[in-house]
């Protein structure tokens, strides 16, 4: 065994020797980025020795001679995955700070449903048994109780002597449509609390719901946990098609992260984790059948089947969620194996079914789901756009942190602005479509993608602007003194490809859409951008590399977390959840991989 | 890049459809030999795949290149018949079962075809007992497997293991955006490419003789 201490988290862990960092990591629950799932092909999982081997070359893999700098491995620094623990070692972790506000902290949709939660608490005074009036405590409640039969609970029963006589037969029932979830003590009709949770692949963010006021109360975020096994989902999936260990291991960690913004949330809010009486989930399908503990293995290959499709309601308990243990946890139905339960969510805070004219719905990720709404149906399909707008496969690509460039503007020179206000680090998906525009615009790329090398189009930019292309290869965004990392920050000529393909598979996937529903660009009334990232965009950048198809600039607004939104929409409103359930059957899926004219949209859809 | 010293080949590279035709015209109309005329097509074609590779073209560059290939051998194919047409050898490709990805694919089953094999293409989500019916129906001593399905690497190494349980000694190529040699070495493959230029140099060091 050897023991390994990760700074600044400061956790130390015992593990086999033979393991490497990034297994200690998990092990000792320290997050490490990683977008490869410990493979050794995204560099991402740097990490720095205080102790040990250090700066040893030999050491080294092959994987962390291609991603480090000899100044890096001088340093200490290592893969957290490449390097195997032979004695203790001290860890230090480049932390970054999440920009999670981006996601938790969304402003509400609009409210146009009606306030009629399906938690209904009664206050009820008993009368007191006597030698003459000896009827059993649940039937002297359930007599009581306004509903006409509620089945017996063994778990209300349990404890339901205690409560009654602690509120001397004044008690208050909490019910959920004709089930009793618990009785408490006293009157406590004030206090009714629900949870919307939304999980996402990257992050899961869940927002404490005050039911009887309709408002939210607080929300936290955590990246989540099943990250540590692969960022994309089919990572994922295949990790959990290992076996029905590997699939409860991935169903507690995701557990585990939402467990933990529970107790931030209660704690912060003063609420008790019994007073949380439902859950509404949303999430897309991998993500959903992760949570509920369901085999995934056949969502990765074609024809990419799920498990299930309709809504699932099930107690708290059995899937371990730190709320009421009998509270009644929903998951939203999902459309198809890569339109899930998330996209249900921004179909109803959306308004898919309401809105007048032709609606487009984009959430924007490395699945894009997009929806088309309006002329008496709701298609919807998903498209592969790879991780290229969360920064991975991006050279300097990183998350939505701090020292991520999320603006850049192109004139004199190029001037950027960066998350945090620091020195940049890298790039963010933001700021990636800005630059991209920008490099557009003033000519620093081609249409076609390709960055200018022709004297003739180099002497058109700015000296400034010219001294920062290199020869074809990339084009510097943040010169090396600049720059935090004390290396040049670029955009590569592969970076920019990628972002075309990740740019053109959405566009594709909209004009499949739009043929389908025989219409065009023009048709369309409004578009919707959902998720974190459709609120950080420049719509105009967004227009300018051809992400969105060219509607004037006013017809495009952000909507917010709208799959979150959804959740709590479902979480306040009966008749909105029985909505969603309906507004998941109703939509038509419109699969991508097998479309004839995906290919040719496609490659039109690349060009800038 | 741009060594190209014959006009006809530099003209594909650059993509000059109009060039490309009017001198496939013009060298049929002097008597060049149509079979010297696709040899220098090859070339042009190959440059494309290389500038491809290093990202100065994409992918509408290759349909390009892909359309204007098409159109001169058009022109070409009625003066072709007589000629010694012999391709160099048969190659069975396909994406592998459950996976549907195949604009990559089709880029090598072009630039296969554009360097003179005889490409037969399965599409996608193709099963082992089709891959091995194609492999005996023509003597296909190479086969390509894409895959980027990550979840289909498994499937791939079974297809592989039935190909050589069916007693066939074909050589066969992997690729696809994530496929390096530790997936090669996984699916006891042959070889592996990271892109269509590398496959056409794998499969002429196949077809040597
Ligand atoms: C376009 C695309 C699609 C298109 C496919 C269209 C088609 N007909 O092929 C569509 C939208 C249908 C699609 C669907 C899916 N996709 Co997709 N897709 C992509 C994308 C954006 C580009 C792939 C591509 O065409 N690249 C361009 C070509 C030219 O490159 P290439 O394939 O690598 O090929 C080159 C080399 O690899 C090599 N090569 C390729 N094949 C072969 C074969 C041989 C024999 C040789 C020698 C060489 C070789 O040569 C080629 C030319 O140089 C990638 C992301 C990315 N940036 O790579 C995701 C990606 C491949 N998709 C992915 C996924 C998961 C899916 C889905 C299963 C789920 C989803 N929605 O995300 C779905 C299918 C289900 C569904 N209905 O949605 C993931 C795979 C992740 C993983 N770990 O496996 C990726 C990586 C995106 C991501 N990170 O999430 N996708």
């Amino acid at each position: 065994m050897v023991e390994v201490r990760f700074l600044p988290a400061d956790k130390t862990i015992r593990i086999q020797e033979g393991m490497s960092i990034l297994q200690a990591a998990i092990a000792a629950e320290v997050r490490v980025e990683s977008t490869c799932g410990g493979k050794g092909t995204c560099g991402k999982c740097k990490v720095r020795l205080q102790t040990g081997k250090i700066g040893n070359a030999e050491d080294l893999t092959p994987a962390e001679k291609k991603f480090l700098t000899p100044a890096e491995i001088e340093s200490g620094w290592v893969l957290a995955c490449q390097h195997i623990l032979t004695e203790d070692t001290f860890v230090v972790l480049e932390e970054q700070k999440d920009a999670f506000d981006r996601k938790a902290g969304m402003r509400d949709s609009e409210k146009a449903w009606e306030h009629a939660p399906a938690i209904r608490k009664v206050a009820l005074a008993l009368d007191p048994p006597t030698v003459e009036e000896q009827t059993a405590d649940w039937e002297r409640l359930s007599r009581a109780l306004p509903v006409d039969h509620v089945a017996f609970s063994r778990l209300v029963a349990a404890s339901l002597p205690q409560k009654l006589r602690q509120g001397k037969f004044k008690v208050t029932a909490v019910l959920d449509g004709a089930k009793l979830l618990a009785v408490e003590p006293g009157d406590t009709i004030s206090r009714s609390f629900g949870l919307a949770i939304d999980i996402g692949t990257t992050t899961v963010v869940a927002y404490l719901v005050d039911l009887n006021r309709g408002t939210v109360i607080g929300s936290g975020a955590v990246t989540n946990p099943q990250n540590v096994f692969g960022a994309d989902v089919i990572s994922r999936i295949t990790y959990a098609a290992g076996g029905p260990e590997k699939l409860r291991e991935l169903q507690a960690k995701v557990v585990g992260g939402i467990n933990g913004v529970i107790t931030q949330l209660t704690e912060k809010h003063g609420v008790g984790f019994d007073e949380i009486y439902q859950a509404v989930v949303v999430g897309n399908t991998t993500m959903s059948h992760l949570f509920l503990g369901i085999d995934p293995t056949f969502l990765a290959p074609a024809p990419f089947i799920p498990v299930f499709q309709q809504e699932v309601e099930i107690e708290s308990r059995e899937l371990g969620l730190k709320i009421l243990p009998t509270a009644v946890v929903t998951v939203l139905p999902n459309v198809a194996g890569y339109v899930g339960s998330d996209t249900v969510g921004v179909m109803l805070a959306g308004n898919a079914d309401r809105l007048p004219g032709l609606n487009l719905m984009v959430d924007i990720g490395t699945n894009g789901e997009i929806i088309l709404a309006g002329k008496g149906s709701i298609l919807t399909c998903s498209t592969a756009a790879g991780p290229a707008f969360e920064g991975a496969e991006i050279k300097h690509g990183m998350r939505a942190a701090e020292g991520a460039i999320e603006r850049v503007r192109i004139a004199s020179d190029v001037f950027v602005e960066v998350i945090g206000g620091t020195k940049a680090r890298g790039i963010c998906g933001s700021g990636l479509i800005d630059a991209m525009a920008e490099m557009v615009r003033a000519g620093v790329v081609e249409t076609s993608g390709r960055l200018v090398t022709k004297e003739a189009q180099l002497e058109k930019l700015p000296p400034l602007v010219q001294k920062r292309l290199r020869g074809g290869t990339e084009f510097v965004l943040v010169w090396a003194e600049d720059s935090a990392t004390g290396g040049d920050i670029v955009i590569s000529q592969k970076d920019v490809r990628e972002l075309q393909l990740a740019k053109g598979a959405i566009m594709a996937g909209i004009r499949i859409l739009l043929r389908e529903a025989g219409a065009e660009a023009g048709d369309i009334d409004k578009v919707l951008l959902a998720g974190a990232f459709g609120n950080y965009i420049g719509k105009e950048s967004a227009l300018g590399i051809g992400l969105l198809p060219s509607v004037p600039l006013e017809r495009i607004a952000a909507i917010g977390n709208a799959a979150g939104d959804g959740a709590k929409i479902a979480l306040l409103s009966l008749p909105e959840k029985e909505r969603a359930f309906r507004l998941a059957r109703q939509a038509k899926h419109i699969e991508l991989s097998t479309d004839p004219d995906f290919q040719e949209e496609f490659i039109n859809a690349l060009s800038f | 890049m741009a060594t190209l010293t014959d006009e006809l080949a530099s003209a594909i590279a650059e993509l000059e459809d109009e060039k490309v035709l009017d001198l496939v015209q013009t060298r049929l109309d002097s008597g060049t030999s149509p079979l010297e005329i696709v040899g220098n097509l090859q070339q042009g074609m190959t440059e494309v795949g290389m500038r491809f590779e290093a990202g100065t073209y994409f992918l509408s560059e290759l349909v390009m290149c892909g359309e204007i290939m098409k159109d001169a051998m058009n022109i070409l194919e009625p003066r072709l018949a007589g000629a010694d047409q012999k391709h160099r050898g048969s190659i069975v490709i396909g994406t592998v079962k459950g996976d549907v990805h195949d604009l990559g694919k089709n880029i090598v089953v072009m630039l296969l075809k554009g360097a003179g094999y005889n490409v037969i293409d399965l599409g996608i989500d193709v099963p082992g007992e089709k891959f091995i019916e194609a492999i005996r129906a023509n003597g296909a001593p190479l086969v390509g497997m894409s895959v980027l399905l990550t979840a289909c690497q498994e499937g791939m190494k079974g297809i592989i293991e039935e190909i050589r349980a069916a007693g066939l000694d074909t050589r066969v190529v992997i690729g696809g955006n994530y496929v390096d040699e530790s997936v090669r070495d996984y699916v006891k493959a042959d070889y592996f490419a990271h892109n269509a230029s590398d496959a056409v140099k794998i499969a002429d060091g196949i077809f040597v003789h």
